[in-house]
């Protein structure tokens, strides 16, 4: 697979030239393009660094098409999403931002080694419908749990879907801390959540 | 056998009286229980100050440090626990770059800022790369060796490998994905360039003590793909590999990701060890399948901390008399601990490395059978 920044951003420009509409660019163009990178990836045909390619070029098109779309048009969720505390990896995180900002997410990234605090503070103050964490290392797994009690202690665990993924994490934990949803990879977390938005219930 | 014979027969494919189980000295917490389980028949294993020194003729280094203030009140901080910075600025004939790391957890410099940040800096991170020259360095390691005595080994890790140091400490994931694809000159120069200086590097750690030496890559194939790996990690293992063998030293190599996918391209590589071997979930590869795809080889298995994460010191048991009996009759086979498990378990970590050893030591006697 290549990468063409360059030409995504003379294409971006030469739509918006001949009034193609912004979003019809987006959604008939770009963002199937970015599930067939997506398909090709959950089938072991790419690999991440290909998803990252992929990524880039489409924020790249994004950044030069966002700003001509109408209000209603830009966003179809909110996600807030961290790495948990101890944990400095950052890799899975910031692709699943990727792929969720193509998607047509508000995404709120609130970086690495984020204490559970944190996490509660921005669910308050963003209101978001999802919340995703993220940890690789075993250690940092039950930061995940507190931040689900820290929620359910402030009363906005109802408020938020929450969303767990990373190497050393599986369905069962993510039932037993009481997320809604374990995301075995980048594509398949992007996914849920974007059938959570289809499903109703975001802002 | 004393531990450290144990260790060694098994690195060297020989018969070990047990299967040798390890851990890291910088993941032991020194104390009573510490102390039992070395007499218990733990190993240590000591990752030793590098065998080789770098100078330079024109390039220079300046590093500055900082500690950012931190209010507990401001609670959206999210970086609040670390905030030590060390910025390094390289200078060289060609200009400077700047990298920007932070201590993180379990005391590793963690990367904020990489040194390559646009393609106009390879020029300038390689007339740095090229002034450097590598130098013996012994002293350390022949005193780490004597300090560690019979208790385990002392092992030399040089620096990553070229594409996995381009990756992970010259430019970050997002850099190196698109130049990859975007700059191809520019990223294959590089790669040449650190792949000749690196064997010379390896001439020098040939000539040093180390008996055993570790490539410490982190390879996953969910980053480091089939193709990367065919195309650049394979033929530098095999060029270190065949320095090293010459002068019959073992060649290790920290893999403990996803290996599934490039499962036949590490049958192929010179590579003695598999080092930190991680079962599912971390990995995907079970023992059984490694141990079948990698018979020339030594598998080095990591006691996965996911798996008795939720089970306690009965997982512990568990996991390890499973492990064990997976790898019957344990030829080629030794069971480490090589991740921070730090204060998962309300039990410590002491106990666990307890348990493990008495475990291990009951259910390891070779042969071993299989149920």
């Amino acid at each position: 697979m290549g990468a063409d920044i360059a030409g995504v951003r003379e294409a971006c420009e030469k739509a918006l030239t001949a009034r193609i509409s912004p979003s019809l660019a987006i959604d008939e163009a770009m963002v199937p393009g970015m599930n067939v990178v997506g398909g090709k990836f959950q089938a072991g045909e790419y690999f991440l660094l290909d998803l990252i390619a992929a990524g880039e070029a489409m924020q790249e098109g994004l950044r030069i098409l966002e700003p001509h779309l109408e209000k209603s048009e830009v966003k179809v969720g909110r996600v807030v999403l961290g790495t948990v505390e101890g944990d400095l990896h950052s890799i899975g995180k910031d692709v699943v931002e990727m792929l969720l900002k193509a998607a047509g997410f508000d995404v709120i990234d609130l970086g690495e080694d984020v204490p559970a605090v944190n996490f509660v503070e921005a669910t308050r103050v963003h209101k978001p419908t999802v919340l995703g964490m993220s940890a690789l290392i075993t250690p940092t797994m039950p930061e995940m749990g507190k931040v689900l009690q820290e929620l359910e202690k402030a009363g906005l665990r109802t408020q938020t879907r929450v969303i767990i993924g990373g190497a050393p994490l599986s369905r069962e934990f993510a039932e037993k801390i009481g997320a809604d949803a374990y995301a075995p990879e980048a594509v398949a977390g992007v996914n849920t959540c974007k059938g959570w938005a289809s499903a109703g219930g975001f802002e | 056998m004393n531990v450290k014979e144990r260790i060694m027969a098994a690195l060297r494919r020989e018969e070990p009286d047990a299967v040798p189980v390890t851990v890291y000295t910088m993941l032991m917490p020194r104390g009573q229980i510490e102390r039992e389980s070395r007499n218990m028949g733990l190993g240590l294993v000591e990752i030793a100050l590098p065998v080789y020194g770098i100078s330079t003729t024109r390039a220079k280094m300046q590093t500055t440090e900082d500690t950012l203030s931190f209010s507990p009140d401001d609670r959206m901080i999210s970086l609040a626990k670390q905030k030590h910075i060390v910025e390094r600025t390289f200078t060289g004939p060609a200009g400077s770059v700047s990298e920007k790391y932070k201590w993180g957890y379990t005391l590793v410099e963690w990367p904020l800022e990489w040194a390559i940040k646009d393609v106009r800096d390879y020029e300038t991170v390689m007339s740095i790369i090229d002034d450097m020259e590598y130098f013996a360095n012994y002293e350390d390691f022949a005193n780490a060796t004597e300090v560690m005595g019979d208790d385990g080994i002392v092992v030399e890790m040089p620096a990553k490998s070229p594409l996995q140091h381009m990756l992970l400490e010259l430019m970050g994931y997002k850099r190196f994905a698109l130049d990859y694809r975007m700059h191809r000159k520019e990223f294959d120069d590089l790669y040449g360039l650190l792949c000749k200086k690196q064997l010379e590097m390896y001439g020098v750690v040939a000539d040093s003590p180390a008996e055993v030496v570790l490539l410490g890559d982190n390879i996953t194939g969910v980053v480091t793909s089939p193709v990367l790996f065919e195309r650049y990690c394979m033929p530098f293992y095999d060029d270190v590999a065949g320095i090293l063998h010459k002068r019959d030293k073992i060649v290790m190599n920290h893999l403990d990701g996803k290996l599934k996918c490039l499962r036949d391209l590490i049958a192929k590589t010179k590579i003695d060890v598999i080092e930190a071997f991680t079962p599912p979930p971390i990995g995907d590869l079970s023992l059984e399948e490694a141990r079948a795809a990698w018979k020339g080889k030594v598998i080095w298995a990591n006691l996965p901390a996911t798996v008795y994460l939720e089970t306690g010191l009965d997982g512990v048991e568990k996991e390890t008399i499973s492990m064990l009996r997976s790898a019957a009759p344990g030829d080629a086979f030794l069971l480490g601990i090589t991740e921070d498990i730090g204060d998962i378990l309300s039990l410590g970590y002491e106990q666990v490395l307890k348990t493990f050893t008495l475990t291990a030591m009951k259910y390891g006697v070779y042969p071993i059978a299989k149920s």
